[in-house]
Order: C-alpha cells, then structure tokens, then sequence
C-alpha cells in the first residue's frame, strides 16, 4: 500500500472516530511540523507548544480534508498559517530578535559537534529569524521541508510566481543577514555551482 | 528569461547553492522533537470525531460572537435610549408602554436612568475633548494597524 492511500486510510478512521489512527498520523508528521514550528518560532518551547496547537487544528477540520491533495501539503499549510499568526502575536511581547536567538536552545553539544559549528548554527537561526514572517514561512517549507514551488503555492495559497519573488528576495536577505562567514560560503558555493 | 540576481545566477541556481550552503552547515539536519509529542497531542485530541469537534468548535465561536454581539447592542441601546430621552426631555418613551411600575415601561426606565450617567460625562467634557479622545483612538488603531504589518526585521533595526 503506497503512503497516500495508506493515510487515507487512517484519514477514514479517524473521521469514524478512531483517535489512535490519527496518531498514525502525527507520528508519521511529528518531525516535519515540530521542525517546520521550530524554524518559524525559534524556540523549542514554542516549537512544541505550536505542534500541538497544529494537530489538533489538523484533527478539527480534518473533515474538509481534500483528498485529491497531499495530506503533508494539507498539514504544513495549517502549521504555516498558526506560526505566521502567532509571529504576529508574539510581535507585541516586545522580545527583540536578539532575545529570540539567545532564548534558542542548544544543540545538545557533544564530541562530534565543534563550538564552531554550534556558531554557525545560531547564525543561521538569527539570519532566518530577521526574515519577515512570511517570506520566513515559504524559506522553510522549502529548503527545511523540502515542498516544492508547486506544494508551496498549495500550502500557502499563493500563486507560484509570488512564492519565486519571495524566496528569490528571501535569498538575498539571507545572504546578507548571514555575514561575512555566510557570505564567504555563500560565494563560495556560487562561483563553484 | 527568468529574473537574475546580482551575480548572474539565476533563481535555478540561487536555490541550489543556498541549499548547499545550509547543508555544510549542518541546518537541514531535522530537530529531534520531543519523544512524548504525540502522547501528549493525543490525551488533548477531543473524544468526539472530527465532524463532531468541528461543529463544537463553531458553536462555540457563534456563542462567543454572539455574546460580543449582544454586550454591543446592550451598551448601544442604554446610549441611544439616554440620548432619546433627553431630546424628549422627559421619561415619555417608558411611559409608553406602562406607568413605569413594571414590565417594559420599568425596563427601558431603568436603562434611561443608566444612560443618564453616561450622557452628562458626554456633556460636560465638551465636543471637543471627545474629538481628542476620538482622535487618538483613532491613532493607536493605526499605529496597532501598522506595527502588525511591519516585517520583523524593519521593527527590530528600527528600535
């Protein structure tokens, strides 16, 4: 049975009431909505929070689930709509960016993973940080979970064309917000492509 | 001819390099989440089908909305009956409908009585302090307006 029509399937079961097929689901999905709201909050705490929040948004419209789509499309759109709202939210708590990258958690460090890399991590995190909330929305669906132009134009209902502006914008402030490190890697993988 | 960026590249390209970037950075390795996240989710999912839940949802929305509703047509009706009845002067609308006893003709003498209040803050303070008032409401409105549209990084360099 191929993953579609196996989370149809579950899709059935829980609209019949059978909560532990909806599990099925949110075990299948928890990365990908835990990372999507990990990126787009950037904090673990909210990241959690936030999955939770998406599921059971998830479970209450799931009957207007279209089952011509795909259900990780369908799921990620409601995660990216709830972190955009509460971006919005949360703008009047009056956290500056710089609060949000410290309130980040670590990298659980380790022998394998250097201080540099744990730095160039929370670089990066910062850089996506400062990016406006929707144009961070379309950055993550598409280099963290790996959508493409086409899903991401279903999940967030924009058309394609808009989608390119925003990433293709969405590159640039990246780049500069990633600084001179960044820029130097950036070039880098440029000039060799 | 698709759009190219300052190096030439275009988006195909762009896309592909950021991509690689974030990769040798070790960003698009995917966060652990926590082990219990779907425990948790699931003790909070409602007992109820999801067409079940669904319709709760919404009629507790439409009781809500019903209740703003209803707290803004009381407050208005208590404004306009306070105004009607001082152009009128008098209790003349109450007594329509009784001596002001019982029923309806002590009701709407009651929210005359309580828009009395109401009226003489309106009257004593002037048109043109209620103007100020409307004025700077109307401002916070549109700084509040303004601040929720405003991109996250404009509001961070600008403080």
């Amino acid at each position: 049975m191929d993953q579609q029509a196996e989370e149809i399937g579950w899709i059935e079961q829980t609209l019949r009431g059978d909560r532990s097929a909806f599990a099925q689901l949110m075990h299948r999905y928890a990365g990908a909505v835990y990372n999507l709201a990990y990126r787009m909050l950037g904090s673990a705490e909210d990241a959690e929070d936030a999955s939770q929040e998406i599921f059971l948004r998830a479970y209450t419209r799931l009957a207007s689930f279209d089952r011509g789509r795909k259900f990780s499309t369908w799921l990620l759109s409601i995660g990216s709509n709830y972190c955009i709202d509460r971006l919005r939210r949360r703008r009047f708590s009056w956290m500056t960016l710089d609060d949000a990258a410290f309130a980040l958690p670590s990298d659980e460090p380790g022998p394998e993973r250097s201080a540099l890399d744990r730095e160039r991590r929370a670089i990066v995190q910062r850089a996506l940080q400062k990016l406006p909330d929707t144009y961070r929305a379309v950055t993550v669906l598409r280099y963290y979970n790996d959508l493409s132009y086409e899903e991401i134009a279903q999940a967030t209902g924009l058309p394609e064309s808009t989608i390119k502006t925003r990433l293709h914008r969405a590159r640039h402030m990246l780049a500069e917000a990633l600084g001179s490190e960044g820029k130097m890697l950036w070039d880098a993988e440029t000039t060799t492509s | 001819m698709g759009r190219r960026d300052d190096d030439f590249l275009d988006d195909e390209r762009a896309d592909a390099a950021l991509r690689r970037v974030l990769a040798r950075l070790g960003e698009l390795d995917q966060v652990a989440h926590p082990p219990d996240l779907v425990t948790r989710t699931a003790r909070r999912l409602p007992v109820v089908p999801p067409a079940a839940a669904a319709r709760a949802a919404a009629r507790s929305a439409a009781l809500r909305l019903a209740l703003d509703l209803a707290t803004v047509a009381a407050l208005s009706l208590v404004a306009l009956l306070g105004i009607w009845s001082a152009l009128a002067g008098q209790d003349r609308i109450a007594m329509l409908f009784g001596d002001g006893g019982g029923g309806l003709s002590r009701a709407l003498l009651t929210l005359q009585l309580l828009a009395k209040p109401l009226l003489r803050t309106v009257g004593s303070v002037g048109p043109l302090l209620l103007a100020g008032a409307a004025a700077v409401a109307g401002a916070g409105w549109l700084w509040w307006l303004l601040l929720q549209r405003t991109p996250v990084q404009y509001a961070e360099s600008a403080q």
